[in-house]
């Protein structure tokens, strides 16, 4: 992996992933490499037993500028089609461990997109983010119209992606585009310690839930409720529901295996 | 080192001085004057030899605000956006003060005035000249404060001594300010004074000062309980740090620590 780097860096702590952008020069530009990569580490993490939460960031800088433009500027549909570069943003929907983006300096466009398509946000608080596409001759191509819409509303995302200009850490917390602002240089102590709250919690809960939230996003309210009421029923099957509610009862911390 | 016109940059005893050096037109500012501090605080915040920046100006003058010489702010040709002045000169200026990871101390050598008032405001320490004149200039033009002036000014001052101060257009001496708290510290040689608040930074924990700046800047704009939040997130970042193993350390061996801003 040339353009990301996958690290356990918390001593003592297995469960905990971090995937950095590496691409400091232009700003963690998201070029189909890296995205290739990313997709692969993310499968990879995604197996690995061991792991239960991954934090996904960039640098001081810039979490990620968005696509690389310098490989786009003399595309035409077909070369657009032929590099296929959204497949691989396909497959970030298929991962079934909680992804934290932890975000300092720039999310624009793809990088905007990028952090939407994780589970959720914690921003520094010197952070941007935009939709700048419109201000090249383009729009947002993998999600900025979309996820932006359903985080902060139509008129809200209508200004952003009409007009490309960016908003800060605290207007996108105070948008409900992030869950928390942090000074920025505390986002990676506060990205594992949340990532180690939820690394506590029971795995097989964890996933069925995340998937359950997600899926309120492609569902009516009944069918949400109904695919929401299968994966409790699910978590019945479970040795960490039995571990969790014995846990509770008997007043000690629970102890789960992931199974 | 970058070549500035309309300023004077230099570093010594870890300090960058910024000097403004327009003394023939009070040191008012053209745009380059402004971005060329903007530049300058950039530049002071990169170099690793520099812990504090001391913001200062030649002559009589500290600076009178706007140059109302400057083209783009005059009505005669049709359109004037002021508001366009404020997004690209003077907010980036007060930005730039404001979110200098070193700490910045205005020393204040003489009158301020307009837009001029809200740089030395925007600074994190001030000290001035005694009976320097502080004057709010923009209700004799037809125009508002601006460039963050209201913000600081009212927190300070209370609500209706900052509308007596902008409309009236009269001036505040130094001392005034001083008893309100808006300035530190009052003194014949401003520089002097003001390098020794900066050599007293220059030793702290180059982390430690930004995030108490960071932190107490955020304060204005917070409750009580993200305040509480944010130093917490903060101390336990700062528990972690060399810098606060070595602060330990010297206290318990009773000697002057040495931080190394890890």
């Amino acid at each position: 992996m040339e353009n990301i780097l996958c690290e356990y860096p918390y001593q003592n702590n297995e469960h905990i992933a971090l995937v950095s952008l590496n691409r400091p020069k232009v700003l963690n530009a998201l070029s189909t490499d890296l995205m290739e990569e990313l997709a692969d580490c993310f499968l990879s993490l995604d197996k690995n037993p061991k792991v239960r939460v991954i934090i996904l960031t960039g640098n001081e800088r810039a979490f990620a500028a968005g696509a690389d433009i310098a490989q786009m500027v003399t595309a035409s549909p077909i070369d657009q089609i032929n590099d296929n570069r959204f497949r691989t943003w396909e497959m970030l929907k298929l991962i079934t461990k909680p992804i934290i983006a932890a975000v300092n300096g720039f999310a624009l466009g793809g990088g905007c997109e990028l952090a939407m398509s994780c589970d959720l946000i914690i921003a520094g608080d010197e952070a941007k983010f935009s939709q700048p596409e419109i201000k090249i001759g383009t729009i947002p191509g993998a999600g900025g119209t979309q996820r932006l819409t359903r985080a902060i509303g139509k008129s809200k995302a209508m200004m952003m992606v009409l007009t490309g200009d960016m908003i800060d850490a605290q207007t996108a917390y105070d948008w409900g585009l992030v869950a928390k602002v942090v000074p920025s240089k505390v986002l990676l102590q506060e990205s594992f310690l949340l990532a180690k709250t939820i690394s506590e919690r029971a795995p097989v809960a964890v996933k069925l839930a995340k998937e359950a939230v997600n899926k309120s996003f492609e569902m009516t309210l009944k069918d949400g409720m109904d695919f929401e009421r299968r994966n409790f029923y699910l978590t019945f099957s479970s040795q960490d529901q039995k571990e969790g509610m014995k846990a509770f009862l008997e007043k000690r911390d629970p102890s789960y295996q992931g199974n | 080192m970058a070549n500035y016109k309309y300023i004077k940059y230099s570093e010594e005893h870890q300090s960058a001085l910024i000097i403004i050096n327009r003394p023939e037109v009070y040191n008012a500012m053209n745009i380059d004057t402004k971005l060329e501090i903007v530049s300058a605080i950039r530049e002071a915040n990169k170099s690793p030899t520099v812990f504090s920046i001391i913001l200062s100006a030649e002559g009589k003058a500290f600076t009178t605000g706007q140059d109302l010489n400057d083209r783009s702010v005059q009505a005669k040709n049709g359109d004037v956006d002021l508001g366009h002045t404020l997004e690209t000169e003077w907010n980036p200026l007060i930005n730039a003060i404001r979110d200098s990871k070193k700490i910045v101390i205005a020393a204040v050598n003489g009158v301020c005035a307009g837009a001029g008032v809200s740089v030395a405001v925007a600074c994190d320490l001030i000290v001035s000249k005694p009976n320097v004149k502080f004057v709010g200039a923009f209700s004799k033009l037809g125009l508002a404060p601006d460039a963050g002036s209201t913000y600081i000014f009212s927190r300070a001052l209370g609500y209706q001594k900052t509308m007596e101060f902008f409309l009236m257009g009269e001036h505040l001496l130094s001392e005034d300010l001083h008893r309100a708290g808006i300035i530190n510290a009052i003194s014949d040689d401003v520089m002097e004074k003001a390098l020794q608040y900066a050599g007293a930074i220059n030793k702290l924990s180059p982390l430690s000062s930004e995030m108490i700046k960071k932190n107490i800047k955020a304060s204005l704009d917070s409750s009580f309980s993200e305040s509480m939040e944010r130093e917490t997130k903060v101390q336990r970042f700062l528990g972690r740090s060399s810098d606060y193993k070595e602060g330990l350390s010297a206290f318990l061996e009773k000697r002057a620590p040495q931080f190394t801003g890890q």
